[in-house]
């Protein structure tokens, strides 16, 4: 580096969406920021990527999820090119006969079409809505805020504990006890019990346990099924599609965050995050050049963070330990096609085919798919997410072809047959599941990619192709995510703190863990005067 | 008509507890059995001649020693022989043969990892922790988080005073204990799976859930948390067999002055203005209580025995949703003599104890995956008991009671109930790994008798063979068992309780249920009678 001050007032690890909404945020407020990403380029799960000349799909992501629109006001994204395309994207349980769901139309809808499957699950819909509407609404409060400390040392946190508890009791015993007695249960049962409808049940356990390591049986998953609702219903607009795919955020935030004045450096590899006395010094990249800082905000993996980055030279066994016990299983598959043309489903017009289609005809098919992860191998029948954003979104192919983009949950990171095999399995599986809900799909295919999980973590840059940088499960959640230690401060390392997906709240295209280190930061740039 | 203070349905061992704590206070006590033996799941049967099977439950540790205690047990004849160890066997030719003593413990299991020998001693000293917290809140109703009595609050208060006197860490430790999966639990200490299977393998012991399931962790717990000779979390077999608990208890209740009817099953419950005023029995006769007190499961108690009109239809729905899929089956055997088992020596002491055929805990979370599928089970675990070998009042000399858990057992099969074919096919599968493991083992067999859950509920209505009254899941423990309004022994109708296993703190023959039930029922009996009185 020559020439340029490499002094920053704080450096940020990693360039997907967290790191970028960061960037922007604190160069908008007139800090000096420096960014650092390791691959060519940025965005990390939040990207589009060219499939063959002239088709464009999202890489990994295919819906930014509960991204909040304060915070595109805030970086004035709209300003910097994001245009967005659909707001509360729906969810469809497809069928391959044509009797599809509609999950998040009108309540109207909804229930219209559960009523060629089974009256009795047409009459309880409203109810089990209502249910997960109370389970959803216990938990944003605690989602879209800094988690309460698990055991409050001041009056301050004492008072946070009594608000949430005065929140949810005001509602009424009966309701209370409904939200402490479903918490802990399982998504399954939750679903058998509501309904008797295989494919409702199958497409709604998916739903519930897409990204988790765990399937829809086990205790926990119901917990993960809202801790996710909470965050998409966080804000208004729910699920968004952005003009240019996922990307088209990326670049959006990659814009603004440069009009602000942030720099933002690719192929920049960091080797390591230096700190002395207990304090942040700054970063050491891989090309050996230096950045002095008395802030970094990790973006990257809480592992990575603290195991590489750091060092456990700097840490203490204790902290150690529990870093190298984080569980990072829900990993996940991506496979995407460019079409010759838009595939017939029956009965299925494009506005269905526009939201998120859940292929999963059974709860029992969604349980075997997360059966088969435990042990390292493939499912017989995996169950899937598809979208075919080209509907909506012009700008990724030529006239009249499409893409499609297909995550595969469950997928375990290390396969028994290993991946150069399992990969193309993967692929022909999933077609072939396709076939069965489109018969003339797989001939329109024209090109396609799959992208293993050793794939999504080496050129996404998502470690363990795990989206949540940790699974979400109720004692990695919250006030004890990524450990308990960390959620509150960061390993008596003052200046650094976590700004990526294995912080609270979790992970999913929200931006909120780099809105709370953001606040962090800035409260402590504040109270050291720096 | 006669009349009673207290007419108790059932007499399995809670009811037994509950009744004989009503008795000791002074009221008349009736309890009312169906079948022709007392005891329910902690019985001893005499179906071979000269030997004595403990049909159901087979070992003693969670019995509560206030219990054993106030009801003075052991002069009524109970006793308890702990065993020093049990032995996991992985099929593949290794073994584990636990001990209580410290440092046999550890030169056992250093032989196969000496990380994990120390890291033991780590776990137990966890474990013991989280036993220490849970112990407490056994004897007692839970605190119910919702009501906003001052009473109530200050047991709540008191309860999340104590989670914090834990400290950060520490209550971060209880909260991995209650919500992680076994297997994840184990991972944290330990890095081989035969030290995890031998640990995890009291994870499955009845439940509906994997050793990979989140949950399964306070299920290891659940069985660490008796303190049969001091607090080890120790097991034991009872003289006699387990009916021999229930005998102890009934002798208690009648020299209090208690009845117990046999062959008296009840058909409904006499309600009038929403309070129970009696029962009617199979027989038609009726009997006059100020209280009545099931000992049954759930279900049963309030939808089989209560007439529907007199609930509100949510309740009724909430209850029938409560959860009681049973997964065990049982093998009770007569031997000519003691299995050989190829893999450990024959005179491992540890073999007074339990023996396990488990494979690890992904041979036991693929036994779990076939039954979410309702299959014949393939590969169940099996935990082999042969008390025989400490008590001789079980079968005659050199002869020997085998006592055969099968984990996984569906309690119905995709393709329909269990016919007298499916049983035997399911035995043969139990019986063909026991030989595999202890070649000649079925040579040795003189009877052997095998109970699918179907069997366990017809016979002594345990729910769809659930051997808890209901899952041991934390959405149906603690405020939340078995329901949430129904988690302090009352039910809607007044004078109408319930005291088995489906209530907290919930199966594994505690007693604590039927104990927790009798000091509400008195409670409340010394409130109704100031009342009258300043009436």
């Amino acid at each position: 580096m020559s020439g340029r001050s490499n002094s920053f007032d704080v450096a940020i690890v990693g360039g997907g969406h967290n790191g970028l909404v960061a960037a922007g945020l604190l160069a908008k407020a007139g800090r000096r920021v420096v960014l650092c990403e390791a691959l060519p380029t940025l965005g990390s799960a939040c990207g589009t990527s060219t499939l063959v000349p002239g088709v464009r799909v999202p890489k990994c992501a295919h819906v930014v999820s509960g991204f909040p629109p304060s915070l595109i006001r805030q970086l004035k994204l709209k300003k910097y090119g994001l245009h967005v395309l659909q707001k509360n994207v729906g969810r469809v349980a497809l069928d391959p006969d044509g009797r599809h769901i509609p999950l998040c139309a009108s309540a109207g809808a909804t229930r219209e079409a559960i009523f060629s499957w089974s009256s009795r699950d047409a009459d309880a819909w409203s109810g089990f809505s209502k249910t997960m509407d109370a389970l959803v609404r216990a938990l944003r409060p605690v989602y879209a805020e800094s988690a309460p400390k698990l055991i409050p040392d001041n009056l301050r946190g004492r008072l946070e504990w009594l608000r949430h508890y005065v929140g949810e009791r005001k509602r009424g015993a009966s309701s209370f006890q409904k939200v402490l007695r479903l918490l802990p249960s399982n998504a399954a049962d939750f679903l058998d019990d509501s309904f008797e409808t295989d494919l409702l049940k199958g497409a709604l356990s998916l739903d519930a346990s897409i990204g988790s390591f765990h399937g829809p049986y086990s205790p926990g998953s119901l917990f993960y099924w809202a801790w996710q609702r909470a965050g998409e219903t966080a804000s208004a607009s729910g699920t968004l599609q952005v003009a240019g795919g996922p990307g088209g955020l990326t670049a959006a935030l990659t814009k603004a965050a440069e009009a602000y004045g942030a720099e933002l450096k690719t192929s920049a590899p960091v080797q390591s995050i230096t700190a002395k006395d207990g304090q942040i010094r700054g970063l050491v990249l891989q090309n050996g050049d230096e950045v002095s800082c008395p802030i970094v905000i990790s973006t990257v993996d809480p592992k990575a963070t603290y195991l590489q980055l750091l060092g456990p030279r700097n840490l203490d066994a204790g902290l150690v330990g529990d870093v190298n016990r984080i569980r990072m299983r829900g990993s996940s598959a991506k496979v995407n096609l460019a079409l010759e043309r838009i595939p017939t489903f029956p009965k299925a017009d494009e506005s269905t085919l526009a939201g998120r289609l859940l292929l999963a005809p059974s709860l029992l098919d969604v349980e075997r798919a997360s059966n088969s992860q435990k042990y390292g191998i493939l499912p017989d029948h995996p169950v899937m997410e598809v979208t075919l954003p080209s509907i909506m979104d012009e700008t990724l192919t030529p006239e009249g072809r499409h893409v499609l983009s297909v995550v595969i949950p469950f997928m375990p990171f290390d396969l028994d047959r290993g991946w150069d095999a399992g990969g193309d399995i993967l692929v022909d599986k999933v077609v072939k599941t396709l076939g069965e809900y489109s018969p003339d799909l797989p001939d329109l295919v024209m090109a396609g990619e799959v992208l293993v999980p050793p794939d999504i973590e080496s050129h996404c840059g998502v470690a363990r192709a795990d989206w949540h940088q940790g699974e979400l499960t109720l004692d990695q959640s919250m006030m004890m995510r990524p450990t308990p230690q960390l959620a509150e401060e960061a390993g008596s390392i003052k200046g650094l703190f976590l700004g990526g997906a294995g912080a609270h709240p979790g992970g999913g295209l929200t931006g909120r863990p780099a809105l709370h280190a953001v606040a962090a930061a800035v409260r402590f740039s504040k109270e050291t005067r720096l | 008509m006669e009349r009673f203070d207290v007419v108790v349905i059932g007499a399995g061992h809670n009811s037994l507890t509950a009744a004989a704590y009503l008795a000791r206070a002074g009221l008349s006590v009736l309890t009312l059995e169906k079948n022709d033996y007392i005891g329910g799941a902690a019985v001893s049967r005499e179906i071979e001649p000269s030997f004595i099977y403990s049909s159901c439950s087979y070992a003693l540790s969670l019995l509560r020693p206030e219990i054993i205690r106030d009801l003075d047990l052991t002069q009524h004849g109970l006793r308890v022989m702990p065993y020093q160890g049990s032995v996991t066997l992985t099929g593949d030719g290794r073994y584990i043969a636990s001990s209580s003593h410290p440092d046999v413990m550890h030169r056992e299991l250093a032989r196969h990892s000496a990380r994990d020998a120390d890291a033991y001693m780590r776990y137990g000293r966890d474990m013991r922790q989280q036993a220490d917290l849970v112990s407490p809140l056994l004897m007692q109703a839970p605190p119910n988080p919702a009501s906003l009595r001052p009473k109530e609050l200050r047991k709540v208060m008191s309860f999340l005073s104590d989670a914090q006197s834990l400290g950060r860490d520490g209550l971060a430790d209880a909260i991995r204990f209650w919500t992680l999966s076994a297997s994840d639990l184990l991972d944290r200490y330990f890095e081989s799976d035969i030290v995890k299977a031998h640990l995890a393998a009291s994870a499955v012991i009845g439940t509906g859930l994997g050793p990979m399931s989140p949950g399964s962790a306070y299920v290891m717990l659940h069985h660490r948390i008796g303190g049969l000779d001091g607090p080890n979390g120790a097991w034991g077999y009872v003289r006699g067999g387990m009916g021999a608990v229930s005998m102890a208890i009934a002798s208690a209740l009648r020299s209090h002055g208690g009845e117990i009817r046999t062959s008296s099953g009840v058909s409904e419950i006499k309600v009038s203005k929403k309070r129970a005023t009696g029962v009617v029995l199979e027989s038609g006769v009726e009997i006059d209580a100020g209280v009545v007190v099931s000992g049954l499961e759930l279900k049963r108690s309030v939808l089989s025995l209560l007439d529907w009109k007199e609930l509100s239809k949510s309740f009724v729905e909430q209850v029938s949703k409560f959860k009681t899929r049973g997964s065990s089956a049982k093998l009770n055997i007569a031997l000519d003599g003691l299995p050989e088992f190829t893999d450990i020596p024959s005179d491992c002491p540890s073999l007074d104890g339990d023996v396990r055929l488990c494979g690890t805990v992904v041979d036991m979370e693929r036994a779990y995956d076939d039954w979410k599928e309702k299959v014949m089970p393939r590969d169940p675990y099996l935990e082999i008991v042969i008390p025989s070998r400490l008590d001789p009042t079980l079968a005659p000399p050199g002869k020997h009671v085998a006592s055969v858990f099968v984990q996984y057992v569906p309690d119905k099969l995709i393709d329909g109930s269990w016919t007298d074919a499916k049983r035997s096919e399911l035995q043969d599968v139990v019986l063909s790994k026991i030989e595999k493991a202890a070649p000649g083992f079925k040579s040795k067999i003189r009877h052997v008798e095998t109970r699918t859950p179907e069997d366990l509920e017809n016979e002594i209505g345990l729910t769809q063979g659930n051997i808890f009254h209901g899952e041991l899941t934390l959405d149906q423990l603690l405020f939340n068992r078995p329901l949430p309004e129904l988690a302090q022994y009352r039910t809607p109708i007044g004078g109408y309780y319930l005291c088995g296993s489906s209530m907290h703190p919930g199966g594994g023959v505690m007693g604590a249920p039927g104990a927790n039930a009798a000091r509400t029922i008195l409670a409340d009996a010394r409130l109704r009678a100031a009342r009258r009185i300043s009436a």
